[in-house]
């Protein structure tokens, strides 16, 4: 498990470095967000849960997946490692986002910490869901038939928080906090059935 | 011990099916997987190594019983198409696979980087594919495995890098508790380094035996096509006619004496077996 997971964040280091630059970028931007620009404090976690299903993709194009599949690791410890790194990604960009909020703060910019977090659960809500739903796609259809199932999933997480942040729908203050704890209630038994079909559906599989 | 035993493993496709396949790798020994392309060669090792799911069958690695998890630690695979990603290094995989491989050797994988001329630093994508084959041999090998399973290992490198591949799985079964099963379309490489023979065409094992024996078993004859006939019957293994007369692939045992057989070699056997073979003369075993 844990080469796996070094491999992943060295390819994501390797292979993803404007990713990490586009974040920060995204955080410096949405710490000043007003009501027309929040789209940047979601931006970096809907990101983030984007990233896993699109290196299991990738692995299965450049043949790793059966190179995997050759060496020690079960392929439910392969299903979970990738769900982990999705966890870790999300938790990494949400922790960033209140980190950057802190620092501006703390250099007399008017940031509401509250609201900051509130949105930032939200966009992990949104994005671990994403994450979710396109892990199984994946595990089933295989990197080529899912591109464009994935792609919809993504696109419409990522548009729709866009279009739902740019329409001030989503307002900085006031977010109430307990639909919040509703979305992960749904999201959280979500992504476990998520793992647990996704397990299934890769351990049938023929590469 | 055997290393390896397969019984009856069987794998559907839309248009291919995998037939009922039987054979075991004793310990200490080379058996050689040969078969025309499309033959079912990498779809029995993806079986073996369960990347594909098998529909029949059972398959027992290092006394592995049916059903227990396969003893991958102790394994050593080099498929035809070395699975790693363009921008990783040698020394990046290293790392990997020192965290995936609990016996993995760091020293053995530096020794054997440094004996194949690989540069640790550089990128997968920029090596050739010698260069990629060498790689996923070295990272085979690095972990101290029993069973070294090989599909295509040789097949698209240069005479002098296939020649090293080639001493290198010699020097590994010099240890009578490794094995190495090796699939390929290139029999010279197979007839350097094998103890036996598995003849694979459509999905049907032909043939599984020792190489020896085989070779010893087998001869060419060159006669008219009336001398031909004149043998008994089950003696011909094959036949071709050629300008010259009739070429025919023999059993030895079956041809009376003063007829001159000469010596044959496997790629010859495989030609004929696939191209000449007489009806029947080849069962699946």
């Amino acid at each position: 498990m844990l080469g796996l997971l070094y491999k992943d964040f060295l390819l994501l280091w390797k292979q993803y470095l404007f990713f990490f630059f586009t974040m920060a970028f995204a955080m410096m931007v949405g710490v000043t967000a007003t009501v027309t620009n929040l789209f940047f404090v979601l931006f970096p976690v809907l990101y983030a849960a984007v990233l896993p299903p699109s290196l299991v993709s990738m692995e299965e194009r450049e043949r790793w997946t059966a190179f995997a599949l050759t060496m020690p690791p079960s392929r439910r410890t392969m299903v979970t490692e990738k769900y982990l790194l999705g966890l870790l990604l999300c938790l990494t960009m949400g922790l960033l986002n209140m980190a950057f909020s802190l620092v501006f703060l703390a250099l007399g910019e008017a940031v509401d910490l509250v609201a900051r977090l509130e949105l930032t659960a939200l966009g992990m809500a949104f994005g671990l869901g994403s994450m979710a739903v396109q892990f199984p796609l994946v595990y089933w259809l295989g990197a080529e038939r899912a591109v464009i199932a994935t792609s919809v999933v993504a696109g419409l997480v990522c548009g729709g928080s866009a279009i739902f942040s740019f329409s001030g729908a989503l307002r900085p203050q006031g977010l109430p906090v307990q639909p919040l704890l509703g979305v992960f209630l749904v999201v959280l038994p979500l992504l476990a059935g998520s793992w647990a079909l996704s397990q299934w559906l890769f351990g049938r599989r023929s590469l | 011990m055997n290393a390896l035993e397969v019984r009856d493993l069987t794998k559907h496709y839309k248009n291919f099916t995998l037939d009922r396949l039987s054979f075991d790798l004793p310990m200490g020994s080379v058996l050689g997987l040969i078969g025309e392309n499309g033959a079912g060669k990498s779809t029995t090792l993806k079986l073996i190594l369960e990347i594909a799911k098998k529909d029949g069958g059972a398959v027992s690695v290092l006394g592995s019983k049916p059903g227990e998890r396969l003893p991958k630690e102790r394994i050593g695979v080099v498929m035809d198409e070395v699975g790693i990603h363009g921008c990783l290094s040698a020394r990046d995989l290293g790392r990997i696979l020192s965290g995936v491989y609990p016996n993995w050797d760091r020293a053995a994988y530096d020794a054997y980087l440094k004996r194949m001329d690989l540069d640790p630093k550089k990128q997968f994508k920029s090596y050739s594919r010698g260069m990629k084959m060498k790689l996923g041999i070295a990272a085979a090998l690095s972990h101290d495995p029993q069973l070294l399973i090989l599909d295509e290992a040789t097949s698209g490198l240069d005479p002098v890098i296939r020649d090293e591949v080639t001493d290198l799985f010699s020097e590994f079964t010099r240890d009578e508790n490794r094995a190495v099963l090796i699939s390929s379309h290139i029999v010279s490489d197979l007839e350097k380094i094998c103890d036996y023979i598995a003849f694979l065409h459509k999905g049907r094992l032909l043939l599984f035996e020792e190489k020896d024996r085989l070779k010893e078993r087998c001869g060419l004859l060159q006669c008219t096509a009336e001398e031909l006939s004149d043998l008994p019957a089950g003696a011909v293994l094959g036949r071709k006619v050629t300008p010259y007369g009739v070429q025919a692939l023999v059993d030895r045992r079956d041809v009376p004496a003063g007829l001159h057989i000469s010596p044959v070699d496997l790629e010859q056997i495989f030609i004929f077996m696939v191209k000449e073979a007489q009806p029947d003369a080849w069962p699946a075993v």
